[in-house]
């Protein structure tokens, strides 16, 4: 008589069969949610990898288009002498020089003010350099209004680096004569793009050679 | 071997085995049993022996034990209606009473007709339910076969009357719904008597069959006749259904079969062929004197679960058969469904590694076209946003630049209209001393220069009445502002008013010669200063 697959040991063989299965279903099920689990994880770091990468070539992209804009002007202002180290000494050669273009000795006399360093709104961001700020007091005499502007000209224009003309008083005295020249007193500022450890300097007077 | 169902059908004479085979049911086995088996006792064991080398034949079939024989007992039980599960305790104990010298005992299915309710309420009856219980009360004929099944384990799925299965016969006729019926039909052991109301099976009898074949037929339906109306089965008053008479018999008598009719509502007799009911039923079969195949089949047997042998140790091997393809079952799904994540995950993990090594090879992409975008870049010796600094840092100090020209062209278009006013000083300056030349305390760059303050002086040079100077004066201020696109005002006047409003001298005093003058104006810095 042949064993029923019916009868309770048999029952008892079929359970721990399903049982078994059981066991290598849960074994395959975790094994798959494993692997899942790492190619999702390497998905997430390609991701990653995608966004610094592109960040990189957002980065060196701006670099360059910034380098592209900005490195001719400032190439010229380096050829222009703008960023030219301001010399006390040869500083009034400079303004000499600015002056004596289309009125001839009309300055009478000039202070190179005190060395000052300069924080404003113009050189928030620029943190290469610090501003040192150079006031340049002059007084001088001048025949007419049409004078002077040309000898605000000619400083304008010759003197190195970069200078701004910020105050300027014209004095017309009536008490000598009819034709008395004008008095001028002006003050223009040097800006001076210097490291961060230069040392600042003293006032320094000067006159007409 | 794929398992099948399979019905042994036990007369007093023979044991017929019926197994439903893909191309139908079919008659496997048939084992002849002696009458008597308390003297015929070898011829028990060989028919036993016959019977058993069958069964190992099948070890995995389902097996279905239907007997017809005349041991067997009907008995019509009145109970209160209860809940379904007390019903059964009565109704177990019951049958308990009744048959005790029997294990083999069942209730026979009732179906509750519709409106059963309703109908006793209105005839002001107890709520009360009527059952059939039955039982199989020659258990030694029995024992042989079934202890067979039951030391093999088989999956035995349950043990009835071919009596208590007719009532099934009803879907293959087509009577009145509502009806009553008399089923006969000729069996292996005679003719089975069944007379089925609309709620199930109320009467079942054997007639063994004789010789008198037609003859014999119309007396025994009589005598069955003759009993329902005695035991108030059928014919009593206020109970008006009509009885039809279905004879089931292979070999359909050449004359028609009469009863005697003393009701209106009883019909004659109607003879059909099995092949009438089942048109393609297993050939066979179809023609053979037994037709107690028509009922070996699970839409027959469905409403009886476990019929005689619920509650016995026969059944337990059909317990465990289903508890098996139960765990079976449920295991296969488990692991179908195993399979099938295993297969959508390995899917999904091969379009994430496809995805991944795509990602991979567009950050290698990027990174490359970074490093080419850095190579080509100028080289300089500053950072590009330092560079950037430097070049509007100084296009900004550029712009604190004043432009003398455009502001002495200015005042002087703004003196022109005033002829008598000689200007002796010219001044000017952001207005805000030194404003953005120096730090503030915490650090931050300071508010930029807003505006530039004008400073005329001069004096009169005509003589004018005080007021008209101090008038041209005033033009003068205003006039500065308007051209310069900024707010002229007066520092001093030629002739000054005193707190109290007056002038200092009379009105119309021609004024003296050279009175001072001072205006101020202050312009905002922009980029255009003159109009």
């Amino acid at each position: 008589m042949k064993s029923s697959r019916y009868s309770a040991a048999a029952l008892a063989a079929t359970l721990k069969c399903c049982v078994a299965a059981l066991i290598v279903c849960i074994l395959l099920i975790g094994f798959m949610r494993a692997a899942r689990r790492a190619a999702e994880h390497r998905n997430e770091l390609a991701s990653q990898r995608i966004q610094v990468a592109r960040a990189h070539l957002d980065r060196a992209n701006e670099r360059r288009a910034l380098v592209e804009q900005y490195l001719g002007p400032y190439n010229q202002l380096v050829q222009e002498g703008s960023m030219q180290r301001f010399d006390r000494a040869a500083a009034g050669d400079w303004f000499e020089a600015a002056i004596r273009g289309p009125v001839e000795r009309a300055v009478d006399g000039y202070v190179i003010g005190k060395d000052a360093p300069y924080v404003g709104h113009e050189n928030a961001e620029l943190s290469a350099f610090r501003i040192v700020s150079h006031p340049l007091e002059f007084t001088a005499t001048v025949e007419d209004e049409d004078e002077f502007a040309d000898m605000m000209k000619s400083i304008e224009t010759r003197l190195p680096g970069t200078t701004a003309e910020e105050a300027c008083s014209l004095h017309h005295d009536r008490e000598s004569g009819r034709n008395e020249p004008l008095a001028v007193r002006c003050e223009v500022i040097w800006y001076e793009f210097a490291p961060h450890d230069a040392i600042l300097g003293a006032n320094a007077r000067g006159t007409q050679p | 071997m794929k398992a099948c169902d399979h019905y042994i059908y036990i007369t007093v004479a023979s044991l017929a085995c019926y197994r439903d085979n893909a191309g139908g049911l079919e008659l496997v086995a048939d084992v002849s049993t002696p009458r008597n088996v308390a003297v015929e006792r070898s011829a028990l064991d060989a028919s036993l022996r016959q019977f058993e080398a069958h069964l190992d034949r099948y070890p995995h079939d389902r097996y279905f034990v239907i007997t017809d024989t005349q041991a067997e007992a009907y008995q019509s039980e009145t109970v209160p209606t209860l809940p379904p599960r007390d019903l059964k305790l009565l109704l177990n104990r019951k049958l308990q009473q009744r048959y005790r010298s029997t294990d083999y005992r069942a209730v026979v299915p009732h179906r509750a007709r519709p409106y059963a309710f309703i109908r006793n309420l209105r005839r002001r009856r107890s709520r009360t339910t009527t059952r059939i219980l039955y039982a199989l009360i020659n258990p030694e004929t029995l024992a042989p076969w079934l202890g067979a099944l039951e030391r093999r384990a088989f999956n035995v799925r349950g043990l009835y009357s071919l009596g208590a299965l007719m009532p099934a016969l009803m879907r293959h006729l087509n009577l009145p719904a509502g009806a009553d019926a008399l089923l006969v039909m000729r069996t292996a052991a005679g003719y089975r008597h069944a007379f089925v109301s609309p709620s199930g099976l109320r009467f079942s009898r054997l007639c063994v069959h004789s010789g008198a074949a037609d003859s014999q037929v119309t007396q025994e339906i009589d005598k069955t006749l003759q009993y329902l109306t005695m035991a108030r089965l059928w014919g009593v008053d206020g109970r008006h259904r009509a009885l039809h008479i279905a004879i089931i018999d292979a070999e359909a008598s050449s004359s028609a079969l009469t009863v005697p009719v003393d009701n209106p509502l009883m019909k004659q007799p109607v003879q059909i062929r099995p092949r009438d009911l089942v048109a393609n039923g297993p050939a066979k079969l179809l023609d053979g004197a037994n037709s107690a195949w028509l009922l070996f089949n699970r839409a027959a047997i469905r409403t009886h679960g476990l019929g005689c042998a619920a509650g016995l140790t026969l059944q337990d091997a059909g317990r465990r058969a289903s508890y098996r393809a139960a765990a079976l079952g449920a295991t296969a799904a488990i692991a179908l469904a195993s399979v099938g994540y295993a297969a959508l995950t390995a899917t999904a993990i091969r379009e994430s590694v496809k995805r991944s090594s795509t990602g991979e090879l567009i950050a290698a992409h990027l990174d490359a076209t970074a490093e080419n975008s850095e190579r080509l870049t100028p080289k300089a010796d500053l950072d590009a946003d330092q560079m950037r600094a430097v070049v509007q840092t100084r296009a900004r100090l550029l712009e604190r630049n004043i432009d003398a020209a455009g502001l002495m062209q200015g005042i002087a278009a703004a003196l022109a209209p005033f002829p008598d006013l000689t200007i002796d000083l010219l001044e000017w300056s952001y207005a805000a001393a030194a404003a953005g030349s120096a730090p503030t305390a915490d650090g931050a760059a300071p508010t930029p220069p807003q505006a530039i303050l004008i400073r005329l002086g001069g004096h009169i040079n005509a003589h004018l009445l005080k007021a008209d100077a101090n008038a041209q004066v005033s033009g003068l201020a205003t006039a500065i502002g308007l051209q310069l696109g900024g707010l002229g005002g007066i520092e001093k006047l030629p002739f000054d008013i005193t707190p109290e409003g007056t002038l200092t001298s009379k009105s119309s005093d021609v004024a003296a010669p050279k009175p001072q003058f001072s205006v101020t104006a202050t312009i905002p810095v922009g980029p255009k200063r003159t109009s």
